[in-house]
């Protein structure tokens, strides 16, 4: 379903990934581990098409990097839900509304996207905050909003950058049970963390990234 | 994502838009009416083409009409000797015979040049043709005024030109600044968009709508004042100040041209790959 065909970047003339190749299949749950800097979220920018490669080939389902043309790359952003350790929620909205953002801009009707962004609040446990803006939320709620966010699209994929980098342990474990419960739903979760507390409360396979390479 | 949730910023746009297009608005105000004065001097230039003395009245219209012919020329208008006897009169007060025997004043006619013709190269130009016809003693026109305007409406346009230019480029700097950094404050928002999958025409169409509507308020704005400052120039400096009223439309379109190019100029570089 994702996979990386010996993928080598460079940014700024400094070498970032070097033949990197791995594969993800449909539903993995899938850690990306490495020093800061090591280029995990690099990985993740290639996977959403951000980043092109200098050489080697990112697959995504039947988008290629290789052949992908401009005007495909929300379509193919569309099959994939992102979560970063900064939450990026807009702060002028509410939870409902920063949810339901990933479903208007992709022209959902209006009443499709309530049915849905409900039931996504709901598995997110947020439901009752839905008219509350992120600076009255917990760092743990406001991910959680962001989680809603990346899954309410049903992508076939999650990418999560270090989604727990900011927050402490309890909403750790608590954002780790909802990337669980994504998973166990089919949606594949690939996260990157150097949490190794978490790696071992919750075991899955690992990509290290050492010094651009794939480690193991 | 428009005027309530930016509304500083859009405040700001609109306002510096509306100072651009007030300052332009002047600036095309001013040379309307530099223009005018300049045109109004030109068409003031009269030659007076004087005909051999001894020439009959006949052969003194038929030379009129030759050089009515001559292309540049306006209305001309033929002056006996009597006519010129009568002028005579009624600048110094005295009848001319009471002067002198005989009538020395030639006939001629007095030629009002076409607008395009009134420039001192064209002018010297009909002066060489008139002079050429067999009959013609002199032609006579204010030579050094002439000069005098197309010396100091050469520097006027180079002025002007040189002010406008500089004034295009701060307004067009003021502007794309002010809509770079109202953009700029908003990237949070088209990189999410971005993100979920948005398409570039999804994520310009709200700014571009945005530039459309801050620079027809800007341009309103300004034309506003811009229709203050004349009636109050008319009433206190100039009573004769001339306002083409098709500069509000010119502001109006451009506001709305620059808003939107702004704003398009300002979000491609957050939609490289969009």
């Amino acid at each position: 379903m994702i996979e990386f065909y010996n993928v080598d970047l460079n940014i700024d003339k400094k070498t970032i990934l070097r033949d990197v190749s791995f594969r993800i299949l449909k539903g993995e749950f899938v850690y990306l581990t490495g020093a800061s800097g090591a280029g995990k979220s690099t990985v993740l920018r290639l996977l959403y098409m951000d980043l092109f490669p200098d050489r080697g080939t990112v697959i995504i389902e039947r988008y290629s990097s290789a052949k992908i043309k401009d005007k495909e790359i929300p379509y193919l952003r569309r099959q994939l839900g992102v979560v970063f350790q900064d939450f990026k929620l807009l702060p002028d909205r509410n939870i409902f509304d920063n949810t339901a953002f990933a479903l208007r801009v992709i022209g959902m009707p209006g009443k499709e996207i309530k049915r849905r962004v409900l039931r996504v609040l709901t598995d997110v446990n947020l439901s009752h905050k839905r008219n509350h803006y992120p600076d009255e939320l917990s760092g743990g709620e406001q991910q959680r909003a962001a989680i809603a966010r990346a899954v309410v699209n049903n992508p076939i994929a999650v990418l999560a950058d270090e989604p727990t980098g900011n927050l402490d342990s309890d909403n750790s474990l608590e954002i780790m049970e909802i990337l669980q419960k994504i998973n166990q739903s089919g949606t594949a979760v690939l996260m990157a963390t150097h949490d190794n507390e978490l790696i071992s409360a919750f075991p899955h396979r690992i990509i290290e990234i050492k010094e651009g390479r794939v480690g193991r | 994502m428009g005027f309530k949730r930016a509304r500083l910023a859009s405040v700001i746009t609109i306002t510096s838009l509306a100072l651009a297009l007030l300052l332009a608005g002047y600036f095309i105000l001013f040379s309307i009416n530099v223009n005018r004065w300049i045109g109004e001097k030109r068409s003031q230039m009269e030659l007076e083409v004087f005909f051999e003395n001894d020439v009959s009245n006949a052969k003194a219209k038929a030379l009129t009409a030759q050089v009515q012919k001559i292309p540049g020329a306006g209305s001309v208008v033929y002056i006996s000797k009597k006519d010129a006897a009568a002028r005579f009169e009624k600048e110094f007060g005295r009848n001319i015979y009471d002067v002198l025997d005989s009538n020395p004043l030639p006939p001629s006619c007095r030629v009002k040049l076409k607008s395009g013709f009134q420039t001192s190269a064209a002018v010297q130009k009909i002066v060489l043709q008139i002079g050429r016809i067999e009959g013609v003693s002199d032609v006579v026109y204010e030579k050094e005024l002439l000069r005098l305007i197309d010396y100091y409406v050469t520097w006027i346009y180079i002025i002007l030109g040189g002010f406008g230019a500089i004034l295009l480029f701060i307004a067009v700097i003021l502007l794309y600044n002010t809509i770079r950094l109202t953009i700029f404050a908003r990237r949070d928002i088209i990189e999410i968009m971005g993100l979920t999958g948005a398409t570039a025409s999804f994520i310009k169409r709200p700014f571009l709508i945005e530039g459309f509507v801050q620079g027809l308020l800007g341009a309103l704005f300004a034309g506003g004042l811009l229709s203050l400052s004349v009636s109050a120039i008319r009433r206190l400096l100039f009573h004769s100040l001339v306002m083409q009223d098709n500069l509000y439309f010119i502001l109006i379109g451009a506001g709305i041209v620059i808003g939107m190019v702004s704003s398009a100029l300002s979000l491609s570089r957050y939609l490289d790959r969009i």
